[in-house]
């Protein structure tokens, strides 16, 4: 044979290299390949798939008692079924079930207070502590310091408020809510009959936007009828209710209450209509200050317009006049609740009563209101705490000076996820989601955080091993207290309080120029709980949040006044502070010398999904407590912008 | 007689709540990021459009609505024969419109050339301009019935077309084999708590959303040919393809009619 | 000239053979690895004797809202295969398996070889239960599966079936081949 040179062997190589391609092609192989490569490169994630199965159960998170379904596909909950009920964070709270920063087991404080340092310890162990310091402070006397704040009055508040008042206290609060606020000026909540009537004047209660119970509000809205109720709102910015409403009356900022005393005076001089609210005669001689001249100046409405607006609500078949402005957030004073209320007093509506919410019975010592958080933080002395599922670091405006208080107390915080007020807890407790308190068959649907429990079940364990209450916990669990509290009875007459408000009322004659700041809400963020959720944040617009950047809203003529135009970025300063570096949204939504800032942003924790996001205009906003609710009225507040 | 899917939705009742919006990422597996204030490359199929006369008017006669926009599921000239303009553009046939009228989107065929995107008149398609992705334990609500999509492909409202098929499935079992019996709900209707958003078979005549479809104050967003009388639709429509949307709103003001027909 | 065809032509046939080859069965190893068949299941000798175990739907069960629950579990098996008989017996009892006593009775020890790709949500049901005017049944498990009925192993029958082959008998049927009918 010939010796195999060096072309020979490149063209046997050739063959074999071409051969062996042709062999790799040829048997299917590079489909495969390229099906794995595609596949391990687009790298998808796929959800187990499993058996799907329904369970309904009644959500007890609040009075509406939704019935709601849960679909599950084998252990995981997929997606609630709310057959057009619920609300929207309800159909987020799958968001809060699964979201990978919920607490697991109860946390203690591991740093200075502030720098969220926490290490989990056992359920014993964090009671031991929680009790113990309360046991010392109420061995020692000192019960004028332990205090708590829920968000609102259900069953998981009452049993917080009784173990406050067991261990010698009456110092429970409210972040700052229409419930509240309208129990401390009127000495009960307002029960409004929406379905009935025939005229709705609201006084800056944004009926749509998550004000009240969202629930009931939107079944009022699915059933009202065209033509059969007249909806009337008188406020300052326009907003979503105002756009669905049948009639806008501007009023210049924060003089809604204003407008309900000049309407009050119309309706007493020129339709002779009375009230038989305690001292209204004391309280009529107040409202005379405003008569159609004054009142039309101080709300910028026109003396013809007050005149039709009183005459209407006068002679409608069941008038109701609405008080609470604001939507999630509402911020009103007492002497605005209680004119409000009077109006319905004089129309004698039956779209309105008073109504007293029965909690668990122990008594308060003395006058502390349940609103006045401010009032609190402004003066009382703090030396234990009860966060239950609350954020008043964040929610109040006062919420600086609470912090530097709650440096120096001891305070455990009852909630599902680390939110601002947490940061500044020695102990969290962790809490469930709605979700996960629903049961099938006696068992929890979904039961990811065993060493979560009901906030109404974690102060019950506190409770049996605090020694003022023993004996006032006779419960195992917070649904043994759920069918007794909550219970509406009518409350007793309410009382004008002419001597408390006297100077709050004549100081609203006081005209004041400039700027204004005004909250405004978007949906489902509301005062700040829904932030924390991804599905969430993509319902916030580009108007309000974009790029990373929160804008304001500033009126086209205010703008060009004060030679900013859409998209510049400017600083909010106040009395109190400043904000700084908001973009401007020039719109005519918003009145003319009115800064309309979105509530919600501006956390500095609860989740990265809302940390660092904005600023929180509550740390400017006005906070003149209110020498009734001992809240601070914040809806309305001097700035000026650089 | 086959389905032809529509939804008709009462502005006069909707608040702009947003729950339609949650229902609708937690059905459809919404990818999951912590700053989504990216707005125009958000990825939802549902957006809450905000809608303003603020252009044309001064304070106080400005207004604003929240209106709940998704894929408006185009028919075209001719509803027997239905041609979206998303459909009539795509080169690599990932979107079809079905035989409900349905026009359902398959990613995986997608080669995200963003055609349909730019041929859709209401911007209701969205584009993955980042892998969808779920934080940790996020993952454990994803709904196996919709497939997560990858980076690079174009997504869109499908009117729930999975829950059809979940329907579907559990009529069969019970022995109905007609799929044009088959009804179901979207998320978003379903869950609409003032009852704003009505969906239903547009060629049942007996059908709530076909009454709604022909009330006065119906009208479809931005197809100004509605507004024209029948000879000069006829005639224009001759000349080129029109979207001819199938979902409907409602509403008695005329500032909302006005701006959602961009007049 | 024909020394250089040959040169090149010799190795190109014979690794064109071999990589053919090897491919082929990497292909098939990279396939069969993914799927796990820990016990041994003989369909032959289940179905084609006298045990009740006439049709496929005896084991590969529907849930109630008609979704298909794929492989069985290992309490189909222990259902006859008594976890408590005896290991012998007389011949028309199923005798009880030791391997069993590995397994809970949820388990399902076999990984499918028949596996939708996530965005395929197909209907069992509905293909399944679908029947000519004259009753006959449009499709079998075969159809798709292969003849299971008559295979004592735990090998796979058929290859992978493409979306090809679900189209050509959907256009044969006359029935929709729209995106949406199986896709989301």
């Amino acid at each position: 044979m010939k010796k195999i040179e060096r072309k020979d062997f490149l063209k046997m190589t050739g063959g074999a290299v071409v051969g062996g391609l042709t062999g790799y092609v040829f048997s299917g192989a590079p489909f495969l390949m390229f099906q794995e490569l595609a596949e391990w490169s687009q790298d998808q994630y796929v959800p187990g798939k499993g058996e799907q199965k329904l369970l309904s159960d009644i959500c007890k998170s609040c009075s509406e008692q939704c019935q709601i379904t849960v679909r599950m596909v084998k252990d995981r909950a997929v997606k609630i079924e709310s057959s057009n009920t619920c609300c929207p964070l309800g159909q987020a709270s799958l968001q809060l079930l699964y979201h990978p920063e919920r607490i697991h087991k109860p946390l203690k404080r591991a740093g200075k207070k502030g720098s969220g340092k926490y290490v989990p310890v056992s359920w014993d162990d964090a009671i031991k502590d929680i009790s113990g310091q309360l046991n010392k402070l109420t061995k020692a006397g000192k019960t004028d310091g332990i205090a708590s704040v829920s968000k609102n009055i259900n069953a998981g508040s009452d049993l917080v408020r009784r173990l406050v008042n067991a261990a010698g206290s009456n110092q429970n609060y409210y972040e700052s809510g229409l419930d509240s606020l309208t129990d401390a000026a009127l000495g009960g909540i307002v029960q409004y009959d929406f379905a009935n009537t025939d005229y709705v004047l609201s006084f800056g209660a944004k009926l749509f936007e998550g004000w009240g119970s969202q629930i009931q509000m939107n079944k009022v809205l699915a059933d009202w009828k065209a033509g059969k109720t007249k909806l009337v709102q008188v406020d300052t910015n326009n907003s979503r209710t105002t756009s669905l409403a049948d009639q806008w009356v501007p009023v210049k900022p924060g003089t809604e209450g204003i407008f309900a005393l000049g309407l009050a005076n119309y309706l007493i001089k020129n339709k002779g209509k009375t009230s038989n609210g305690v001292g209204f005669a004391k309280w009529a001689q107040l409202a005379y200050q405003f008569d159609l001249k004054t009142t039309a100046k101080l709300t910028g409405v026109s003396e013809k317009q007050i005149k039709a607006v009183g005459d209407a609500f006068a002679a409608a078949r069941n008038p109701v006049a609405v008080a609470g402005k604001g939507a999630a957030g509402v911020s009103s004073s007492a002497s605005e609740l209680i004119a409000v209320y009077a109006l319905n007093s004089m129309v004698n509506s039956k779209a309105a009563s008073l109504k007293k919410v029965n909690g668990l019975g122990v008594p308060a010592k003395g006058k502390a209101s349940e609103a006045g958080l401010d009032a609190f933080i402004k003066k009382g002395a703090l030396d234990f705490l009860i966060v239950n599922e609350a954020d008043p670091v964040y929610k109040s405006v006062m919420g600086a000076d609470l912090a530097k208080k709650m440096n120096d107390a001891f305070v455990v915080a009852l909630m599902p996820l680390i939110n601002d007020t947490a940061h500044y807890a020695d102990y969290i407790l962790p809490t469930l989601s709605p979700i996960e308190t629903l049961k099938v068959e006696g068992k929890a649907m979904v039961n990811r955080f065993p060493a979560a429990f009901h906030g109404g079940d974690a102060v019950i364990k506190i409770a049996q091993k605090v020694d003022a209450a023993k004996g006032s916990f006779p419960w195992k669990s917070y649904l043994d207290v759920i069918g007794q509290t909550g219970k509406k009875k009518a409350a007793g007459n309410f009382n004008f309080k002419v001597s408390d408000l006297k100077d709050q009322i004549t100081a609203l004659k006081k005209e004041s120029a400039g700027l204004k700041m005004l909250p405004a809400e978007i949906a489902v963020i509301g005062d700040g709980d829904g932030m924390a959720f991804p599905y969430v944040l993509k319902t916030i617009d580009a108007d309000t949040f974009e790029l990373g950047k929160m804008k304001v809203l500033i009126n086209k003529k205010t703008a060009e006044k004060e030679g900013v135009s859409d998209g510049s970025s400017i600083d909010i300063t106040s009395s109190r502070g400043e904000i700084g570096s908001v973009k401007v949204c020039v719109t005519d939504l918003v009145a003319p010398d009115v800064i309309a800032v979105p509530l919600g942003f501006g956390h500095k924790a609860y989740t990265k999904y809302a940390k660092g996001k904005g600023v929180n205009p509550k740390e400017i906003m006005a906070a003149d407590i209110d020498p009734v609710t001992g809240t601070a009225n914040w809806w309305s507040t001097h700035v000026k912008i650089s | 007689m086959t389905r032809r899917w529509g939804m008709a939705i009462d502005l006069d009742k909707c608040n702009g709540c947003g729950q339609c919006s949650i229902a609708c990422s937690q059905e459809n597996n919404m990818p999951i990021f912590k700053d989504d204030s990216d707005v125009p490359k958000r990825v939802a199929f549902l957006d809450l459009m905000k809608v303003t006369n603020d252009r044309d008017a001064e304070y106080p006669n400005v207004n604003v609505a929240y209106i709940p926009k998704m894929c408006q599921q185009c028919e075209g000239n001719d509803p027997n024969n239905p041609v979206p303009p998303c459909v009539s553009v795509c080169p690599a046939v990932a979107t079809d419109v079905g035989d409900d009228g349905v026009v359902s989107q398959i990613w995986s065929r997608c080669i995200g050339c963003r055609y349909c995107q730019v041929a859709c008149p209401y911007e209701a398609r969205v584009f993955n301009w980042w892998k969808p992705k779920y934080e940790e334990s996020f993952k454990k609500s994803l709904n196996p019935d919709v497939s997560i999509a990858s980076r690079g492909t174009v997504v869109k409202c499908t009117f729930c077309s999975h829950l059809w098929k979940q329907e579907r499935d559990k009529a069969v079992a019970k022995g109905e084999l007609d799929i044009n019996a088959v009804t179901y709900t979207p998320a978003c209707v379903a869950t609409c708590p003032t009852n704003a958003m009505v969906f239903g078979d547009l060629n049942d005549p007996k059908s709530e959303i076909s009454r709604l479809s022909k009330d006065k104050r119906a009208f479809r967003l931005v197809h100004t040919i509605d507004d024209k009388s029948p000879e000069e639709q006829k005639k224009l429509k001759a000349t080129r393809n029109y979207p001819s949307p199938k979902v409907y709103y409602l509403s008695s003001k005329q500032w909302v009619k006005d701006m959602m027909k961009f007049k | 000239m024909r020394r250089s065809i040959l040169l090149f032509l010799l190795p190109f046939i014979v690794f064109t053979y071999v990589v053919f080859l090897l491919s082929q069965s990497a292909c098939g190893y990279v396939r069969a690895t993914k799927a796990v068949k820990e016990i041994p299941f003989n369909h032959k000798s289940h179905m084609t004797k006298d045990y009740g175990i006439d049709n496929c739907e005896s084991c590969h069960k529907y849930t109630a809202d008609g979704r298909f629950q794929g492989m069985p579990t290992v309490a189909e098996c222990t259902v006859c295969h008594d976890r408590e008989g005896s290991y012998s017996g007389d011949k028309d009892t199923p005798k009880r398996k030791a391997f069993f006593d590995n397994y809970k009775d949820t388990d399902k020890p076999w990984t499918a070889f028949a596996k939708q790709p996530d965005l395929v949500y197909f209907s069992h049901k509905v293909v399944m239960t679908a029947r000519y005017e004259d009753g006959r049944k449009k499709s079998r498990c075969g159809s798709c599966h292969g003849d299971k009925l008559n295979s004592m192993t735990t090998k796979r029958i058929k290859g992978t079936m493409l979306m090809g082959q679900c189209m050509d008998c959907h256009t044969a049927l006359k029935i929709s081949n729209k995106c949406m009918v199986c896709h989301d």
